[in-house]
């Protein structure tokens, strides 16, 4: 009898145990029963890894029937009676591959992240909050034209989003929420707009403004007008200019000044955006070029394109092809979340964008009537009321976190710096409407056509390039520069009590950097300074990407006047480097020559090191490919350098600088070997000169390599055994990631390499303008993100090897070879 | 189990050892644990996810931080844990009540 009461209560407290993680959540584990069941639970996605052979699925709201063909690349063709039916299927499918992505990426722009993933997200969600993102979608979204083409497929597309989540059954629920616990929310229009909100804040995040702050807190404004400059000291503009080569336009750089107390008081205290190894943060950019047919070898234009951006698993970017009979024909990418294929291609014409880096923000510092709170600022002598926006955090299960009073003047958000206020106008928040442009430029048959489209684009600015069958290639950086007062830069702050500080307008389109079939015969974009100054010099921006990519990619376009499409591929991941080419001899020199600037000044053990580093980097045939054993040792030798020559741009208490001025800057201090700048004033008994700071930078180069990598002989120092690509889940989970990706490429290569590995060419595309448009593309990711699908990751391989897939590009269904057809889906409109 | 499981969910094994011990049947929780088991087990092995089972598992088990072969194992053995500890509940009242009687 003992043995059975003590039987009993063992079995009821492991049945007790084991049922109560299934019906209760404890910490971050799923709930256990419904996670590990064969038949609902996570094991369910095996199942749902590829679609059904042959679907018929009901959609209500649908006008006719939608054919929708996957092919064995897992793009979507679908082929419907009109656009908003094609969209509304966009939405179905997009939703059915990367429902948790689309939420997650909104989400972020709303602000509304804790309600997904908790307490942990509250600092993303104020930062978004207080940048004013979802504040402006929702404005746009209340004044757009409810009969405009924009407007109809952004509802269609949200209605298919929301018919595939009306249809979820429990084994369908994607991994991410069964981790999280959670359910997927029903998509609203408006989550579109919070989708390029966000994506407005990645490419125009950064105010030259904040830098020249940063930089004026510490030395001055003089000093920081210099080393944030207006024009890049290197000019490979884009517009073509009547120079054949590029432009040195290289000054002394004052010397450091007296701190700017107002600059000091005012400057973010966040470091803008760098890599591990402290450089300039030069991997995030975008390229596009083309060439027109006289320099094709086949006679026909070709374009090619890859932005960089983020790598993530599922990818920023999803592949689609949407035919309506008459009226559209695209391929390419779209931004899950967003109807509208974004770069790619169509019978007639192919188009891609790099970001121009334009400034498009500026801060005003404002006068409030309290500084702790204030609801009124002063303008012209009055006081106007601040716009209040009550903001409030919540959890998963919608318990308040916190609240937040984010506050407007008729600029945009106000926000507290120290004791001051600064508000913060910005065209990533002016109505804008993309989501008509990027629906309406697919329909155009000219590049003429297409150019007049994107003449409505407003933010980000962007260098849109456009090639059509005509042999016409044009590229125009669209989008608003404002127009400020005065001496018109705005990479400076405003008295924010006048309203002569607000801006006057903007540029007109014809003032925009436009170029098209130019005599050169090609044009290339990558984030340079669009137009030279001597050509042109009105003020569109400042402190612009040095143009290594861009004099690597024109030197490569001049040099062949028989382009092909092989070639244009290889360019994309060319392993060499102008940036190696400009900084290596300096290293070799300074080492090599004798001079009277280090004589009797050498460190013994130090001269030996930068001797024996030399004798390396020597070696080194400047490119960035997987196997280089050299690249590791310029690239630690480049950190050095940073680190020891703008050890004035650290603020007192900190170790690093908060902005450290571009390697175009830096250049152009190299040919001043005598410039105060180079003195390390945390060596008080020693005044340093250009050339030993680089002596010193290459032996400590050496140390770290050998200390970190081992000998030279050895595979340690093997580039990709240092520096590999990282793509990252978007929830950041390693066993959903895909890590330590060995890929050509480095800082400032057209592939470029940098930091974390984190940011990369997030597509690659090159189109042949033919008789038939024909097309090589790939992404790094899969267009699933079931990671039980074979198509979860699948293009990564030959991504990391720079080849691209021929794109399937059928008129018709029938055109599909039926051995790359996956999947057929019927979509007929049902109740 | 197996169409237990099919209809109504994982609960339903705990519910159907519960009910399998009280019937006249009365087999011992051992067994009707391993019924569990091998059902789960066999409902694992559906033939559209079977390809894409393997790399589901390896990328669910890195996700969790355990062993592949702990994540498969513990499927069958959750299920088998769970019957047991329902039918040896019954069977212990059972056996309670049959004492009073």
């Amino acid at each position: 009898m003992r043995r059975r009461a003590l039987l009993g209560t063992v079995a009821a407290l492991a049945l007790a145990a084991l049922v109560a993680p299934s019906v209760i959540r404890i910490g971050q584990l799923p709930l256990v029963g419904p996670f590990l069941d064969p038949v609902q639970g996570v094991w369910a996605l095996a199942a749902g890894a590829e679609p059904p052979g042959r679907e018929r699925l009901d959609m209500s709201g649908l006008s006719g029937v939608v054919e929708v063909l996957v092919d064995d690349r897992g793009v979507p063709h679908a082929f419907a009676a009109t656009e908003e039916d094609a969209y509304r299927v966009m939405g179905w499918l997009v939703a059915r591959d990367r429902l948790f992505q689309l939420e997650l990426t909104t989400r972020a722009g709303q602000g509304t992240l804790t309600e997904l993933l908790g307490s942990a997200a509250l600092e993303a969600d104020r930062e978004t909050r207080h940048l004013g993102l979802a504040w402006s979608a929702e404005r746009e979204l209340a004044g757009w034209d409810t009969a405009s083409v924009g407007y109809r497929a952004v509802v269609a597309y949200a209605q298919g989003v929301n018919a595939y989540i009306d249809g979820l059954r429990t084994r369908d629920l994607p991994l991410e929420y069964r981790l999280l616990g959670r359910r997927p929310r029903r998509w609203h229009p408006v989550y579109s707009g919070y989708l390029f909100a966000r994506m407005g804040l990645t490419l125009a995040a950064n105010d030259p403004a904040e830098s020249r702050l940063a930089v004026s807190a510490l030395v001055g404004a003089e000093a920081a007008d210099a080393l944030v400059p207006v024009n890049s000291p290197i000019q490979e503009p884009i517009q073509p200019s009547s120079r054949e080569a590029p432009r040195d336009d290289f000054r002394r750089l004052p010397p450091p000044g007296a701190p700017d107390t107002v600059a000091a008081e005012v400057a973010s205290r966040e470091p803008r955006v760098e890599s591990d190894d402290g450089s300039h943060a030069e991997a995030l950019g975008s390229n596009n070029w083309a060439v027109a047919p006289g320099r094709a070898k086949d006679g026909h234009a070709l374009l090619a394109g890859d932005p960089h951006l983020e790598l993530t698993l599922p990818s920023i970017w999803y592949e689609a092809h949407v035919v309506v009979p008459g009226r559209l024909d695209v391929a390419g990418v779209s931004l899950p979340g967003s109807p509208g294929i974004v770069i790619g291609f169509n019978r007639d014409l192919a188009w891609t964008f790099t970001n121009t880096g334009g400034d498009v923000s500026d801060l005003y510092l404002e006068t409030v009537d309290d500084s702790e709170v204030p609801s009124r600022y002063l303008l012209d002598g009055e006081w106007r009321p601040l716009a209040l926006r009550l903001e409030e955090y919540r959890d998963p299960d919608g318990r308040l976190l916190a609240t937040d009073t984010v506050r407007f003047t008729h600029r945009g958000p106000l926000t507290r710096r120290g004791e001051r206020w600064v508000s913060r106008r910005w065209t990533v928040l002016e109505p804008s409407r993309e989501s008509d442009l990027f629906l309406r430029a697919p329909r155009t048959r000219t590049a003429e056509q297409w150019l007049d489209v994107m003449r409505d684009y407003v933010a980000p600015t962007q260098n849109g390039l456009v090639a059509d069958r005509l042999g016409t290639i044009a590229i125009r950086a669209s989008g608003w520069y404002p127009i400020r007062p005065g001496d018109g830069r705005g990479d400076v702050i405003r008295d924010g009590s006048t309203r002569g500080s607000d801006w006057t307008g903007v540029l007109p389109v014809e003032k925009y950097p436009f170029a098209k079939s130019p005599a050169q015969g090609r044009l290339a974009s990558a984030n340079q300074q669009p137009v030279d100054p001597l050509d042109n010099p009105a003020y569109l921006g400042a402190d612009w990407p040095p143009p290594w990519r861009a004099l690597r990619i024109n030197a490569l376009l001049r040099a062949d006047s028989a382009v092909t499409v092989g070639a244009m591929r290889r360019y994309q991941t060319d392993p060499g480097s102008a940036r190696a080419d400009a900084f290596v001899g300096f290293f070799l020199e300074a080492v090599e020559v004798p001079n009277r600037e280090t004589e009797g000044r050498k460190d013994g053990k130090t001269e030996t090191g930068a001797v024996r580093a030399a004798a390396l980097l020597r070696e080194w045939d400047r490119k960035y490919d997987p196997e280089n054993r050299r690249a590791i040792l310029f690239e630690l030798a480049m950190a050095e350098l940073d680190r020891r020559t703008w050890d004035e741009l650290i603020p007192p208490g900190k170790e690093r600088p908060r902005y450290v001025p571009s390697s175009a800057t830096l250049l152009e201090l190299l040919h001043d070997s005598t410039s105060i700048w180079w003195d390390d004033r945390r060596t008080s008994d020693a005044v340093e000169t250009r050339d030993l700071i680089l002596i010193a930078s290459l032996g400590a180069a050496l140390d770290t390599a050998l200390a970190r990598y081992g000998d030279p002989p050895g595979d340690g120092w093997t580039w990709s055994r240092v520096r590999t690509a990282n793509i990252h889940h978007v929830l950041g989970l390693p066993g959903l990631s895909r890590l330590r990706l060995a890929v050509t490429g480095g800082p400032s290569t057209l592939s470029p390499l940098g930091g974390r590995g984190t940011f990369g060419a997030s597509w690659r595309m090159v189109v042949e303008l033919g008789p038939e448009v024909r097309a090589w593309a790939t992404y790094p990711g899969g267009q699933s993100g079931n990671p039980a699908s074979p198509r979860y990751d699948d293009r990564i391989r030959g991504w990391t090897r720079g080849n691209l897939d021929r794109v399937l590009f059928p008129r018709i269904p029938a055109d599909l070879p039926p051995d790359r057809v996956r999947a057929r889906m019927t979509f007929v409109p049902g109740a | 189990m197996a169409g237990g499981t099919l209809v109504g969910g994982w609960w339903m094994v705990p519910a159907i050892a519960a009910l399998w011990a009280a019937s006249p049947v009365r087999s011992r929780p051992a067994v009707v644990a391993g019924a569990a088991g091998l059902a789960w087990a066999f409902l694992l092995m559906n033939p559209r996810g079977l390809p894409h089972l393997g790399r589901l598992a390896g990328r669910v088990a890195a996700v969790l931080g355990i062993p592949l072969s702990v994540l498969v194992l513990l499927v069958p053995l959750y299920a088998a844990l769970l019957a047991w500890s329902a039918a040896a509940l019954v069977t212990a009242m059972q056996g309670t009540t049959r004492r009073r009687a």
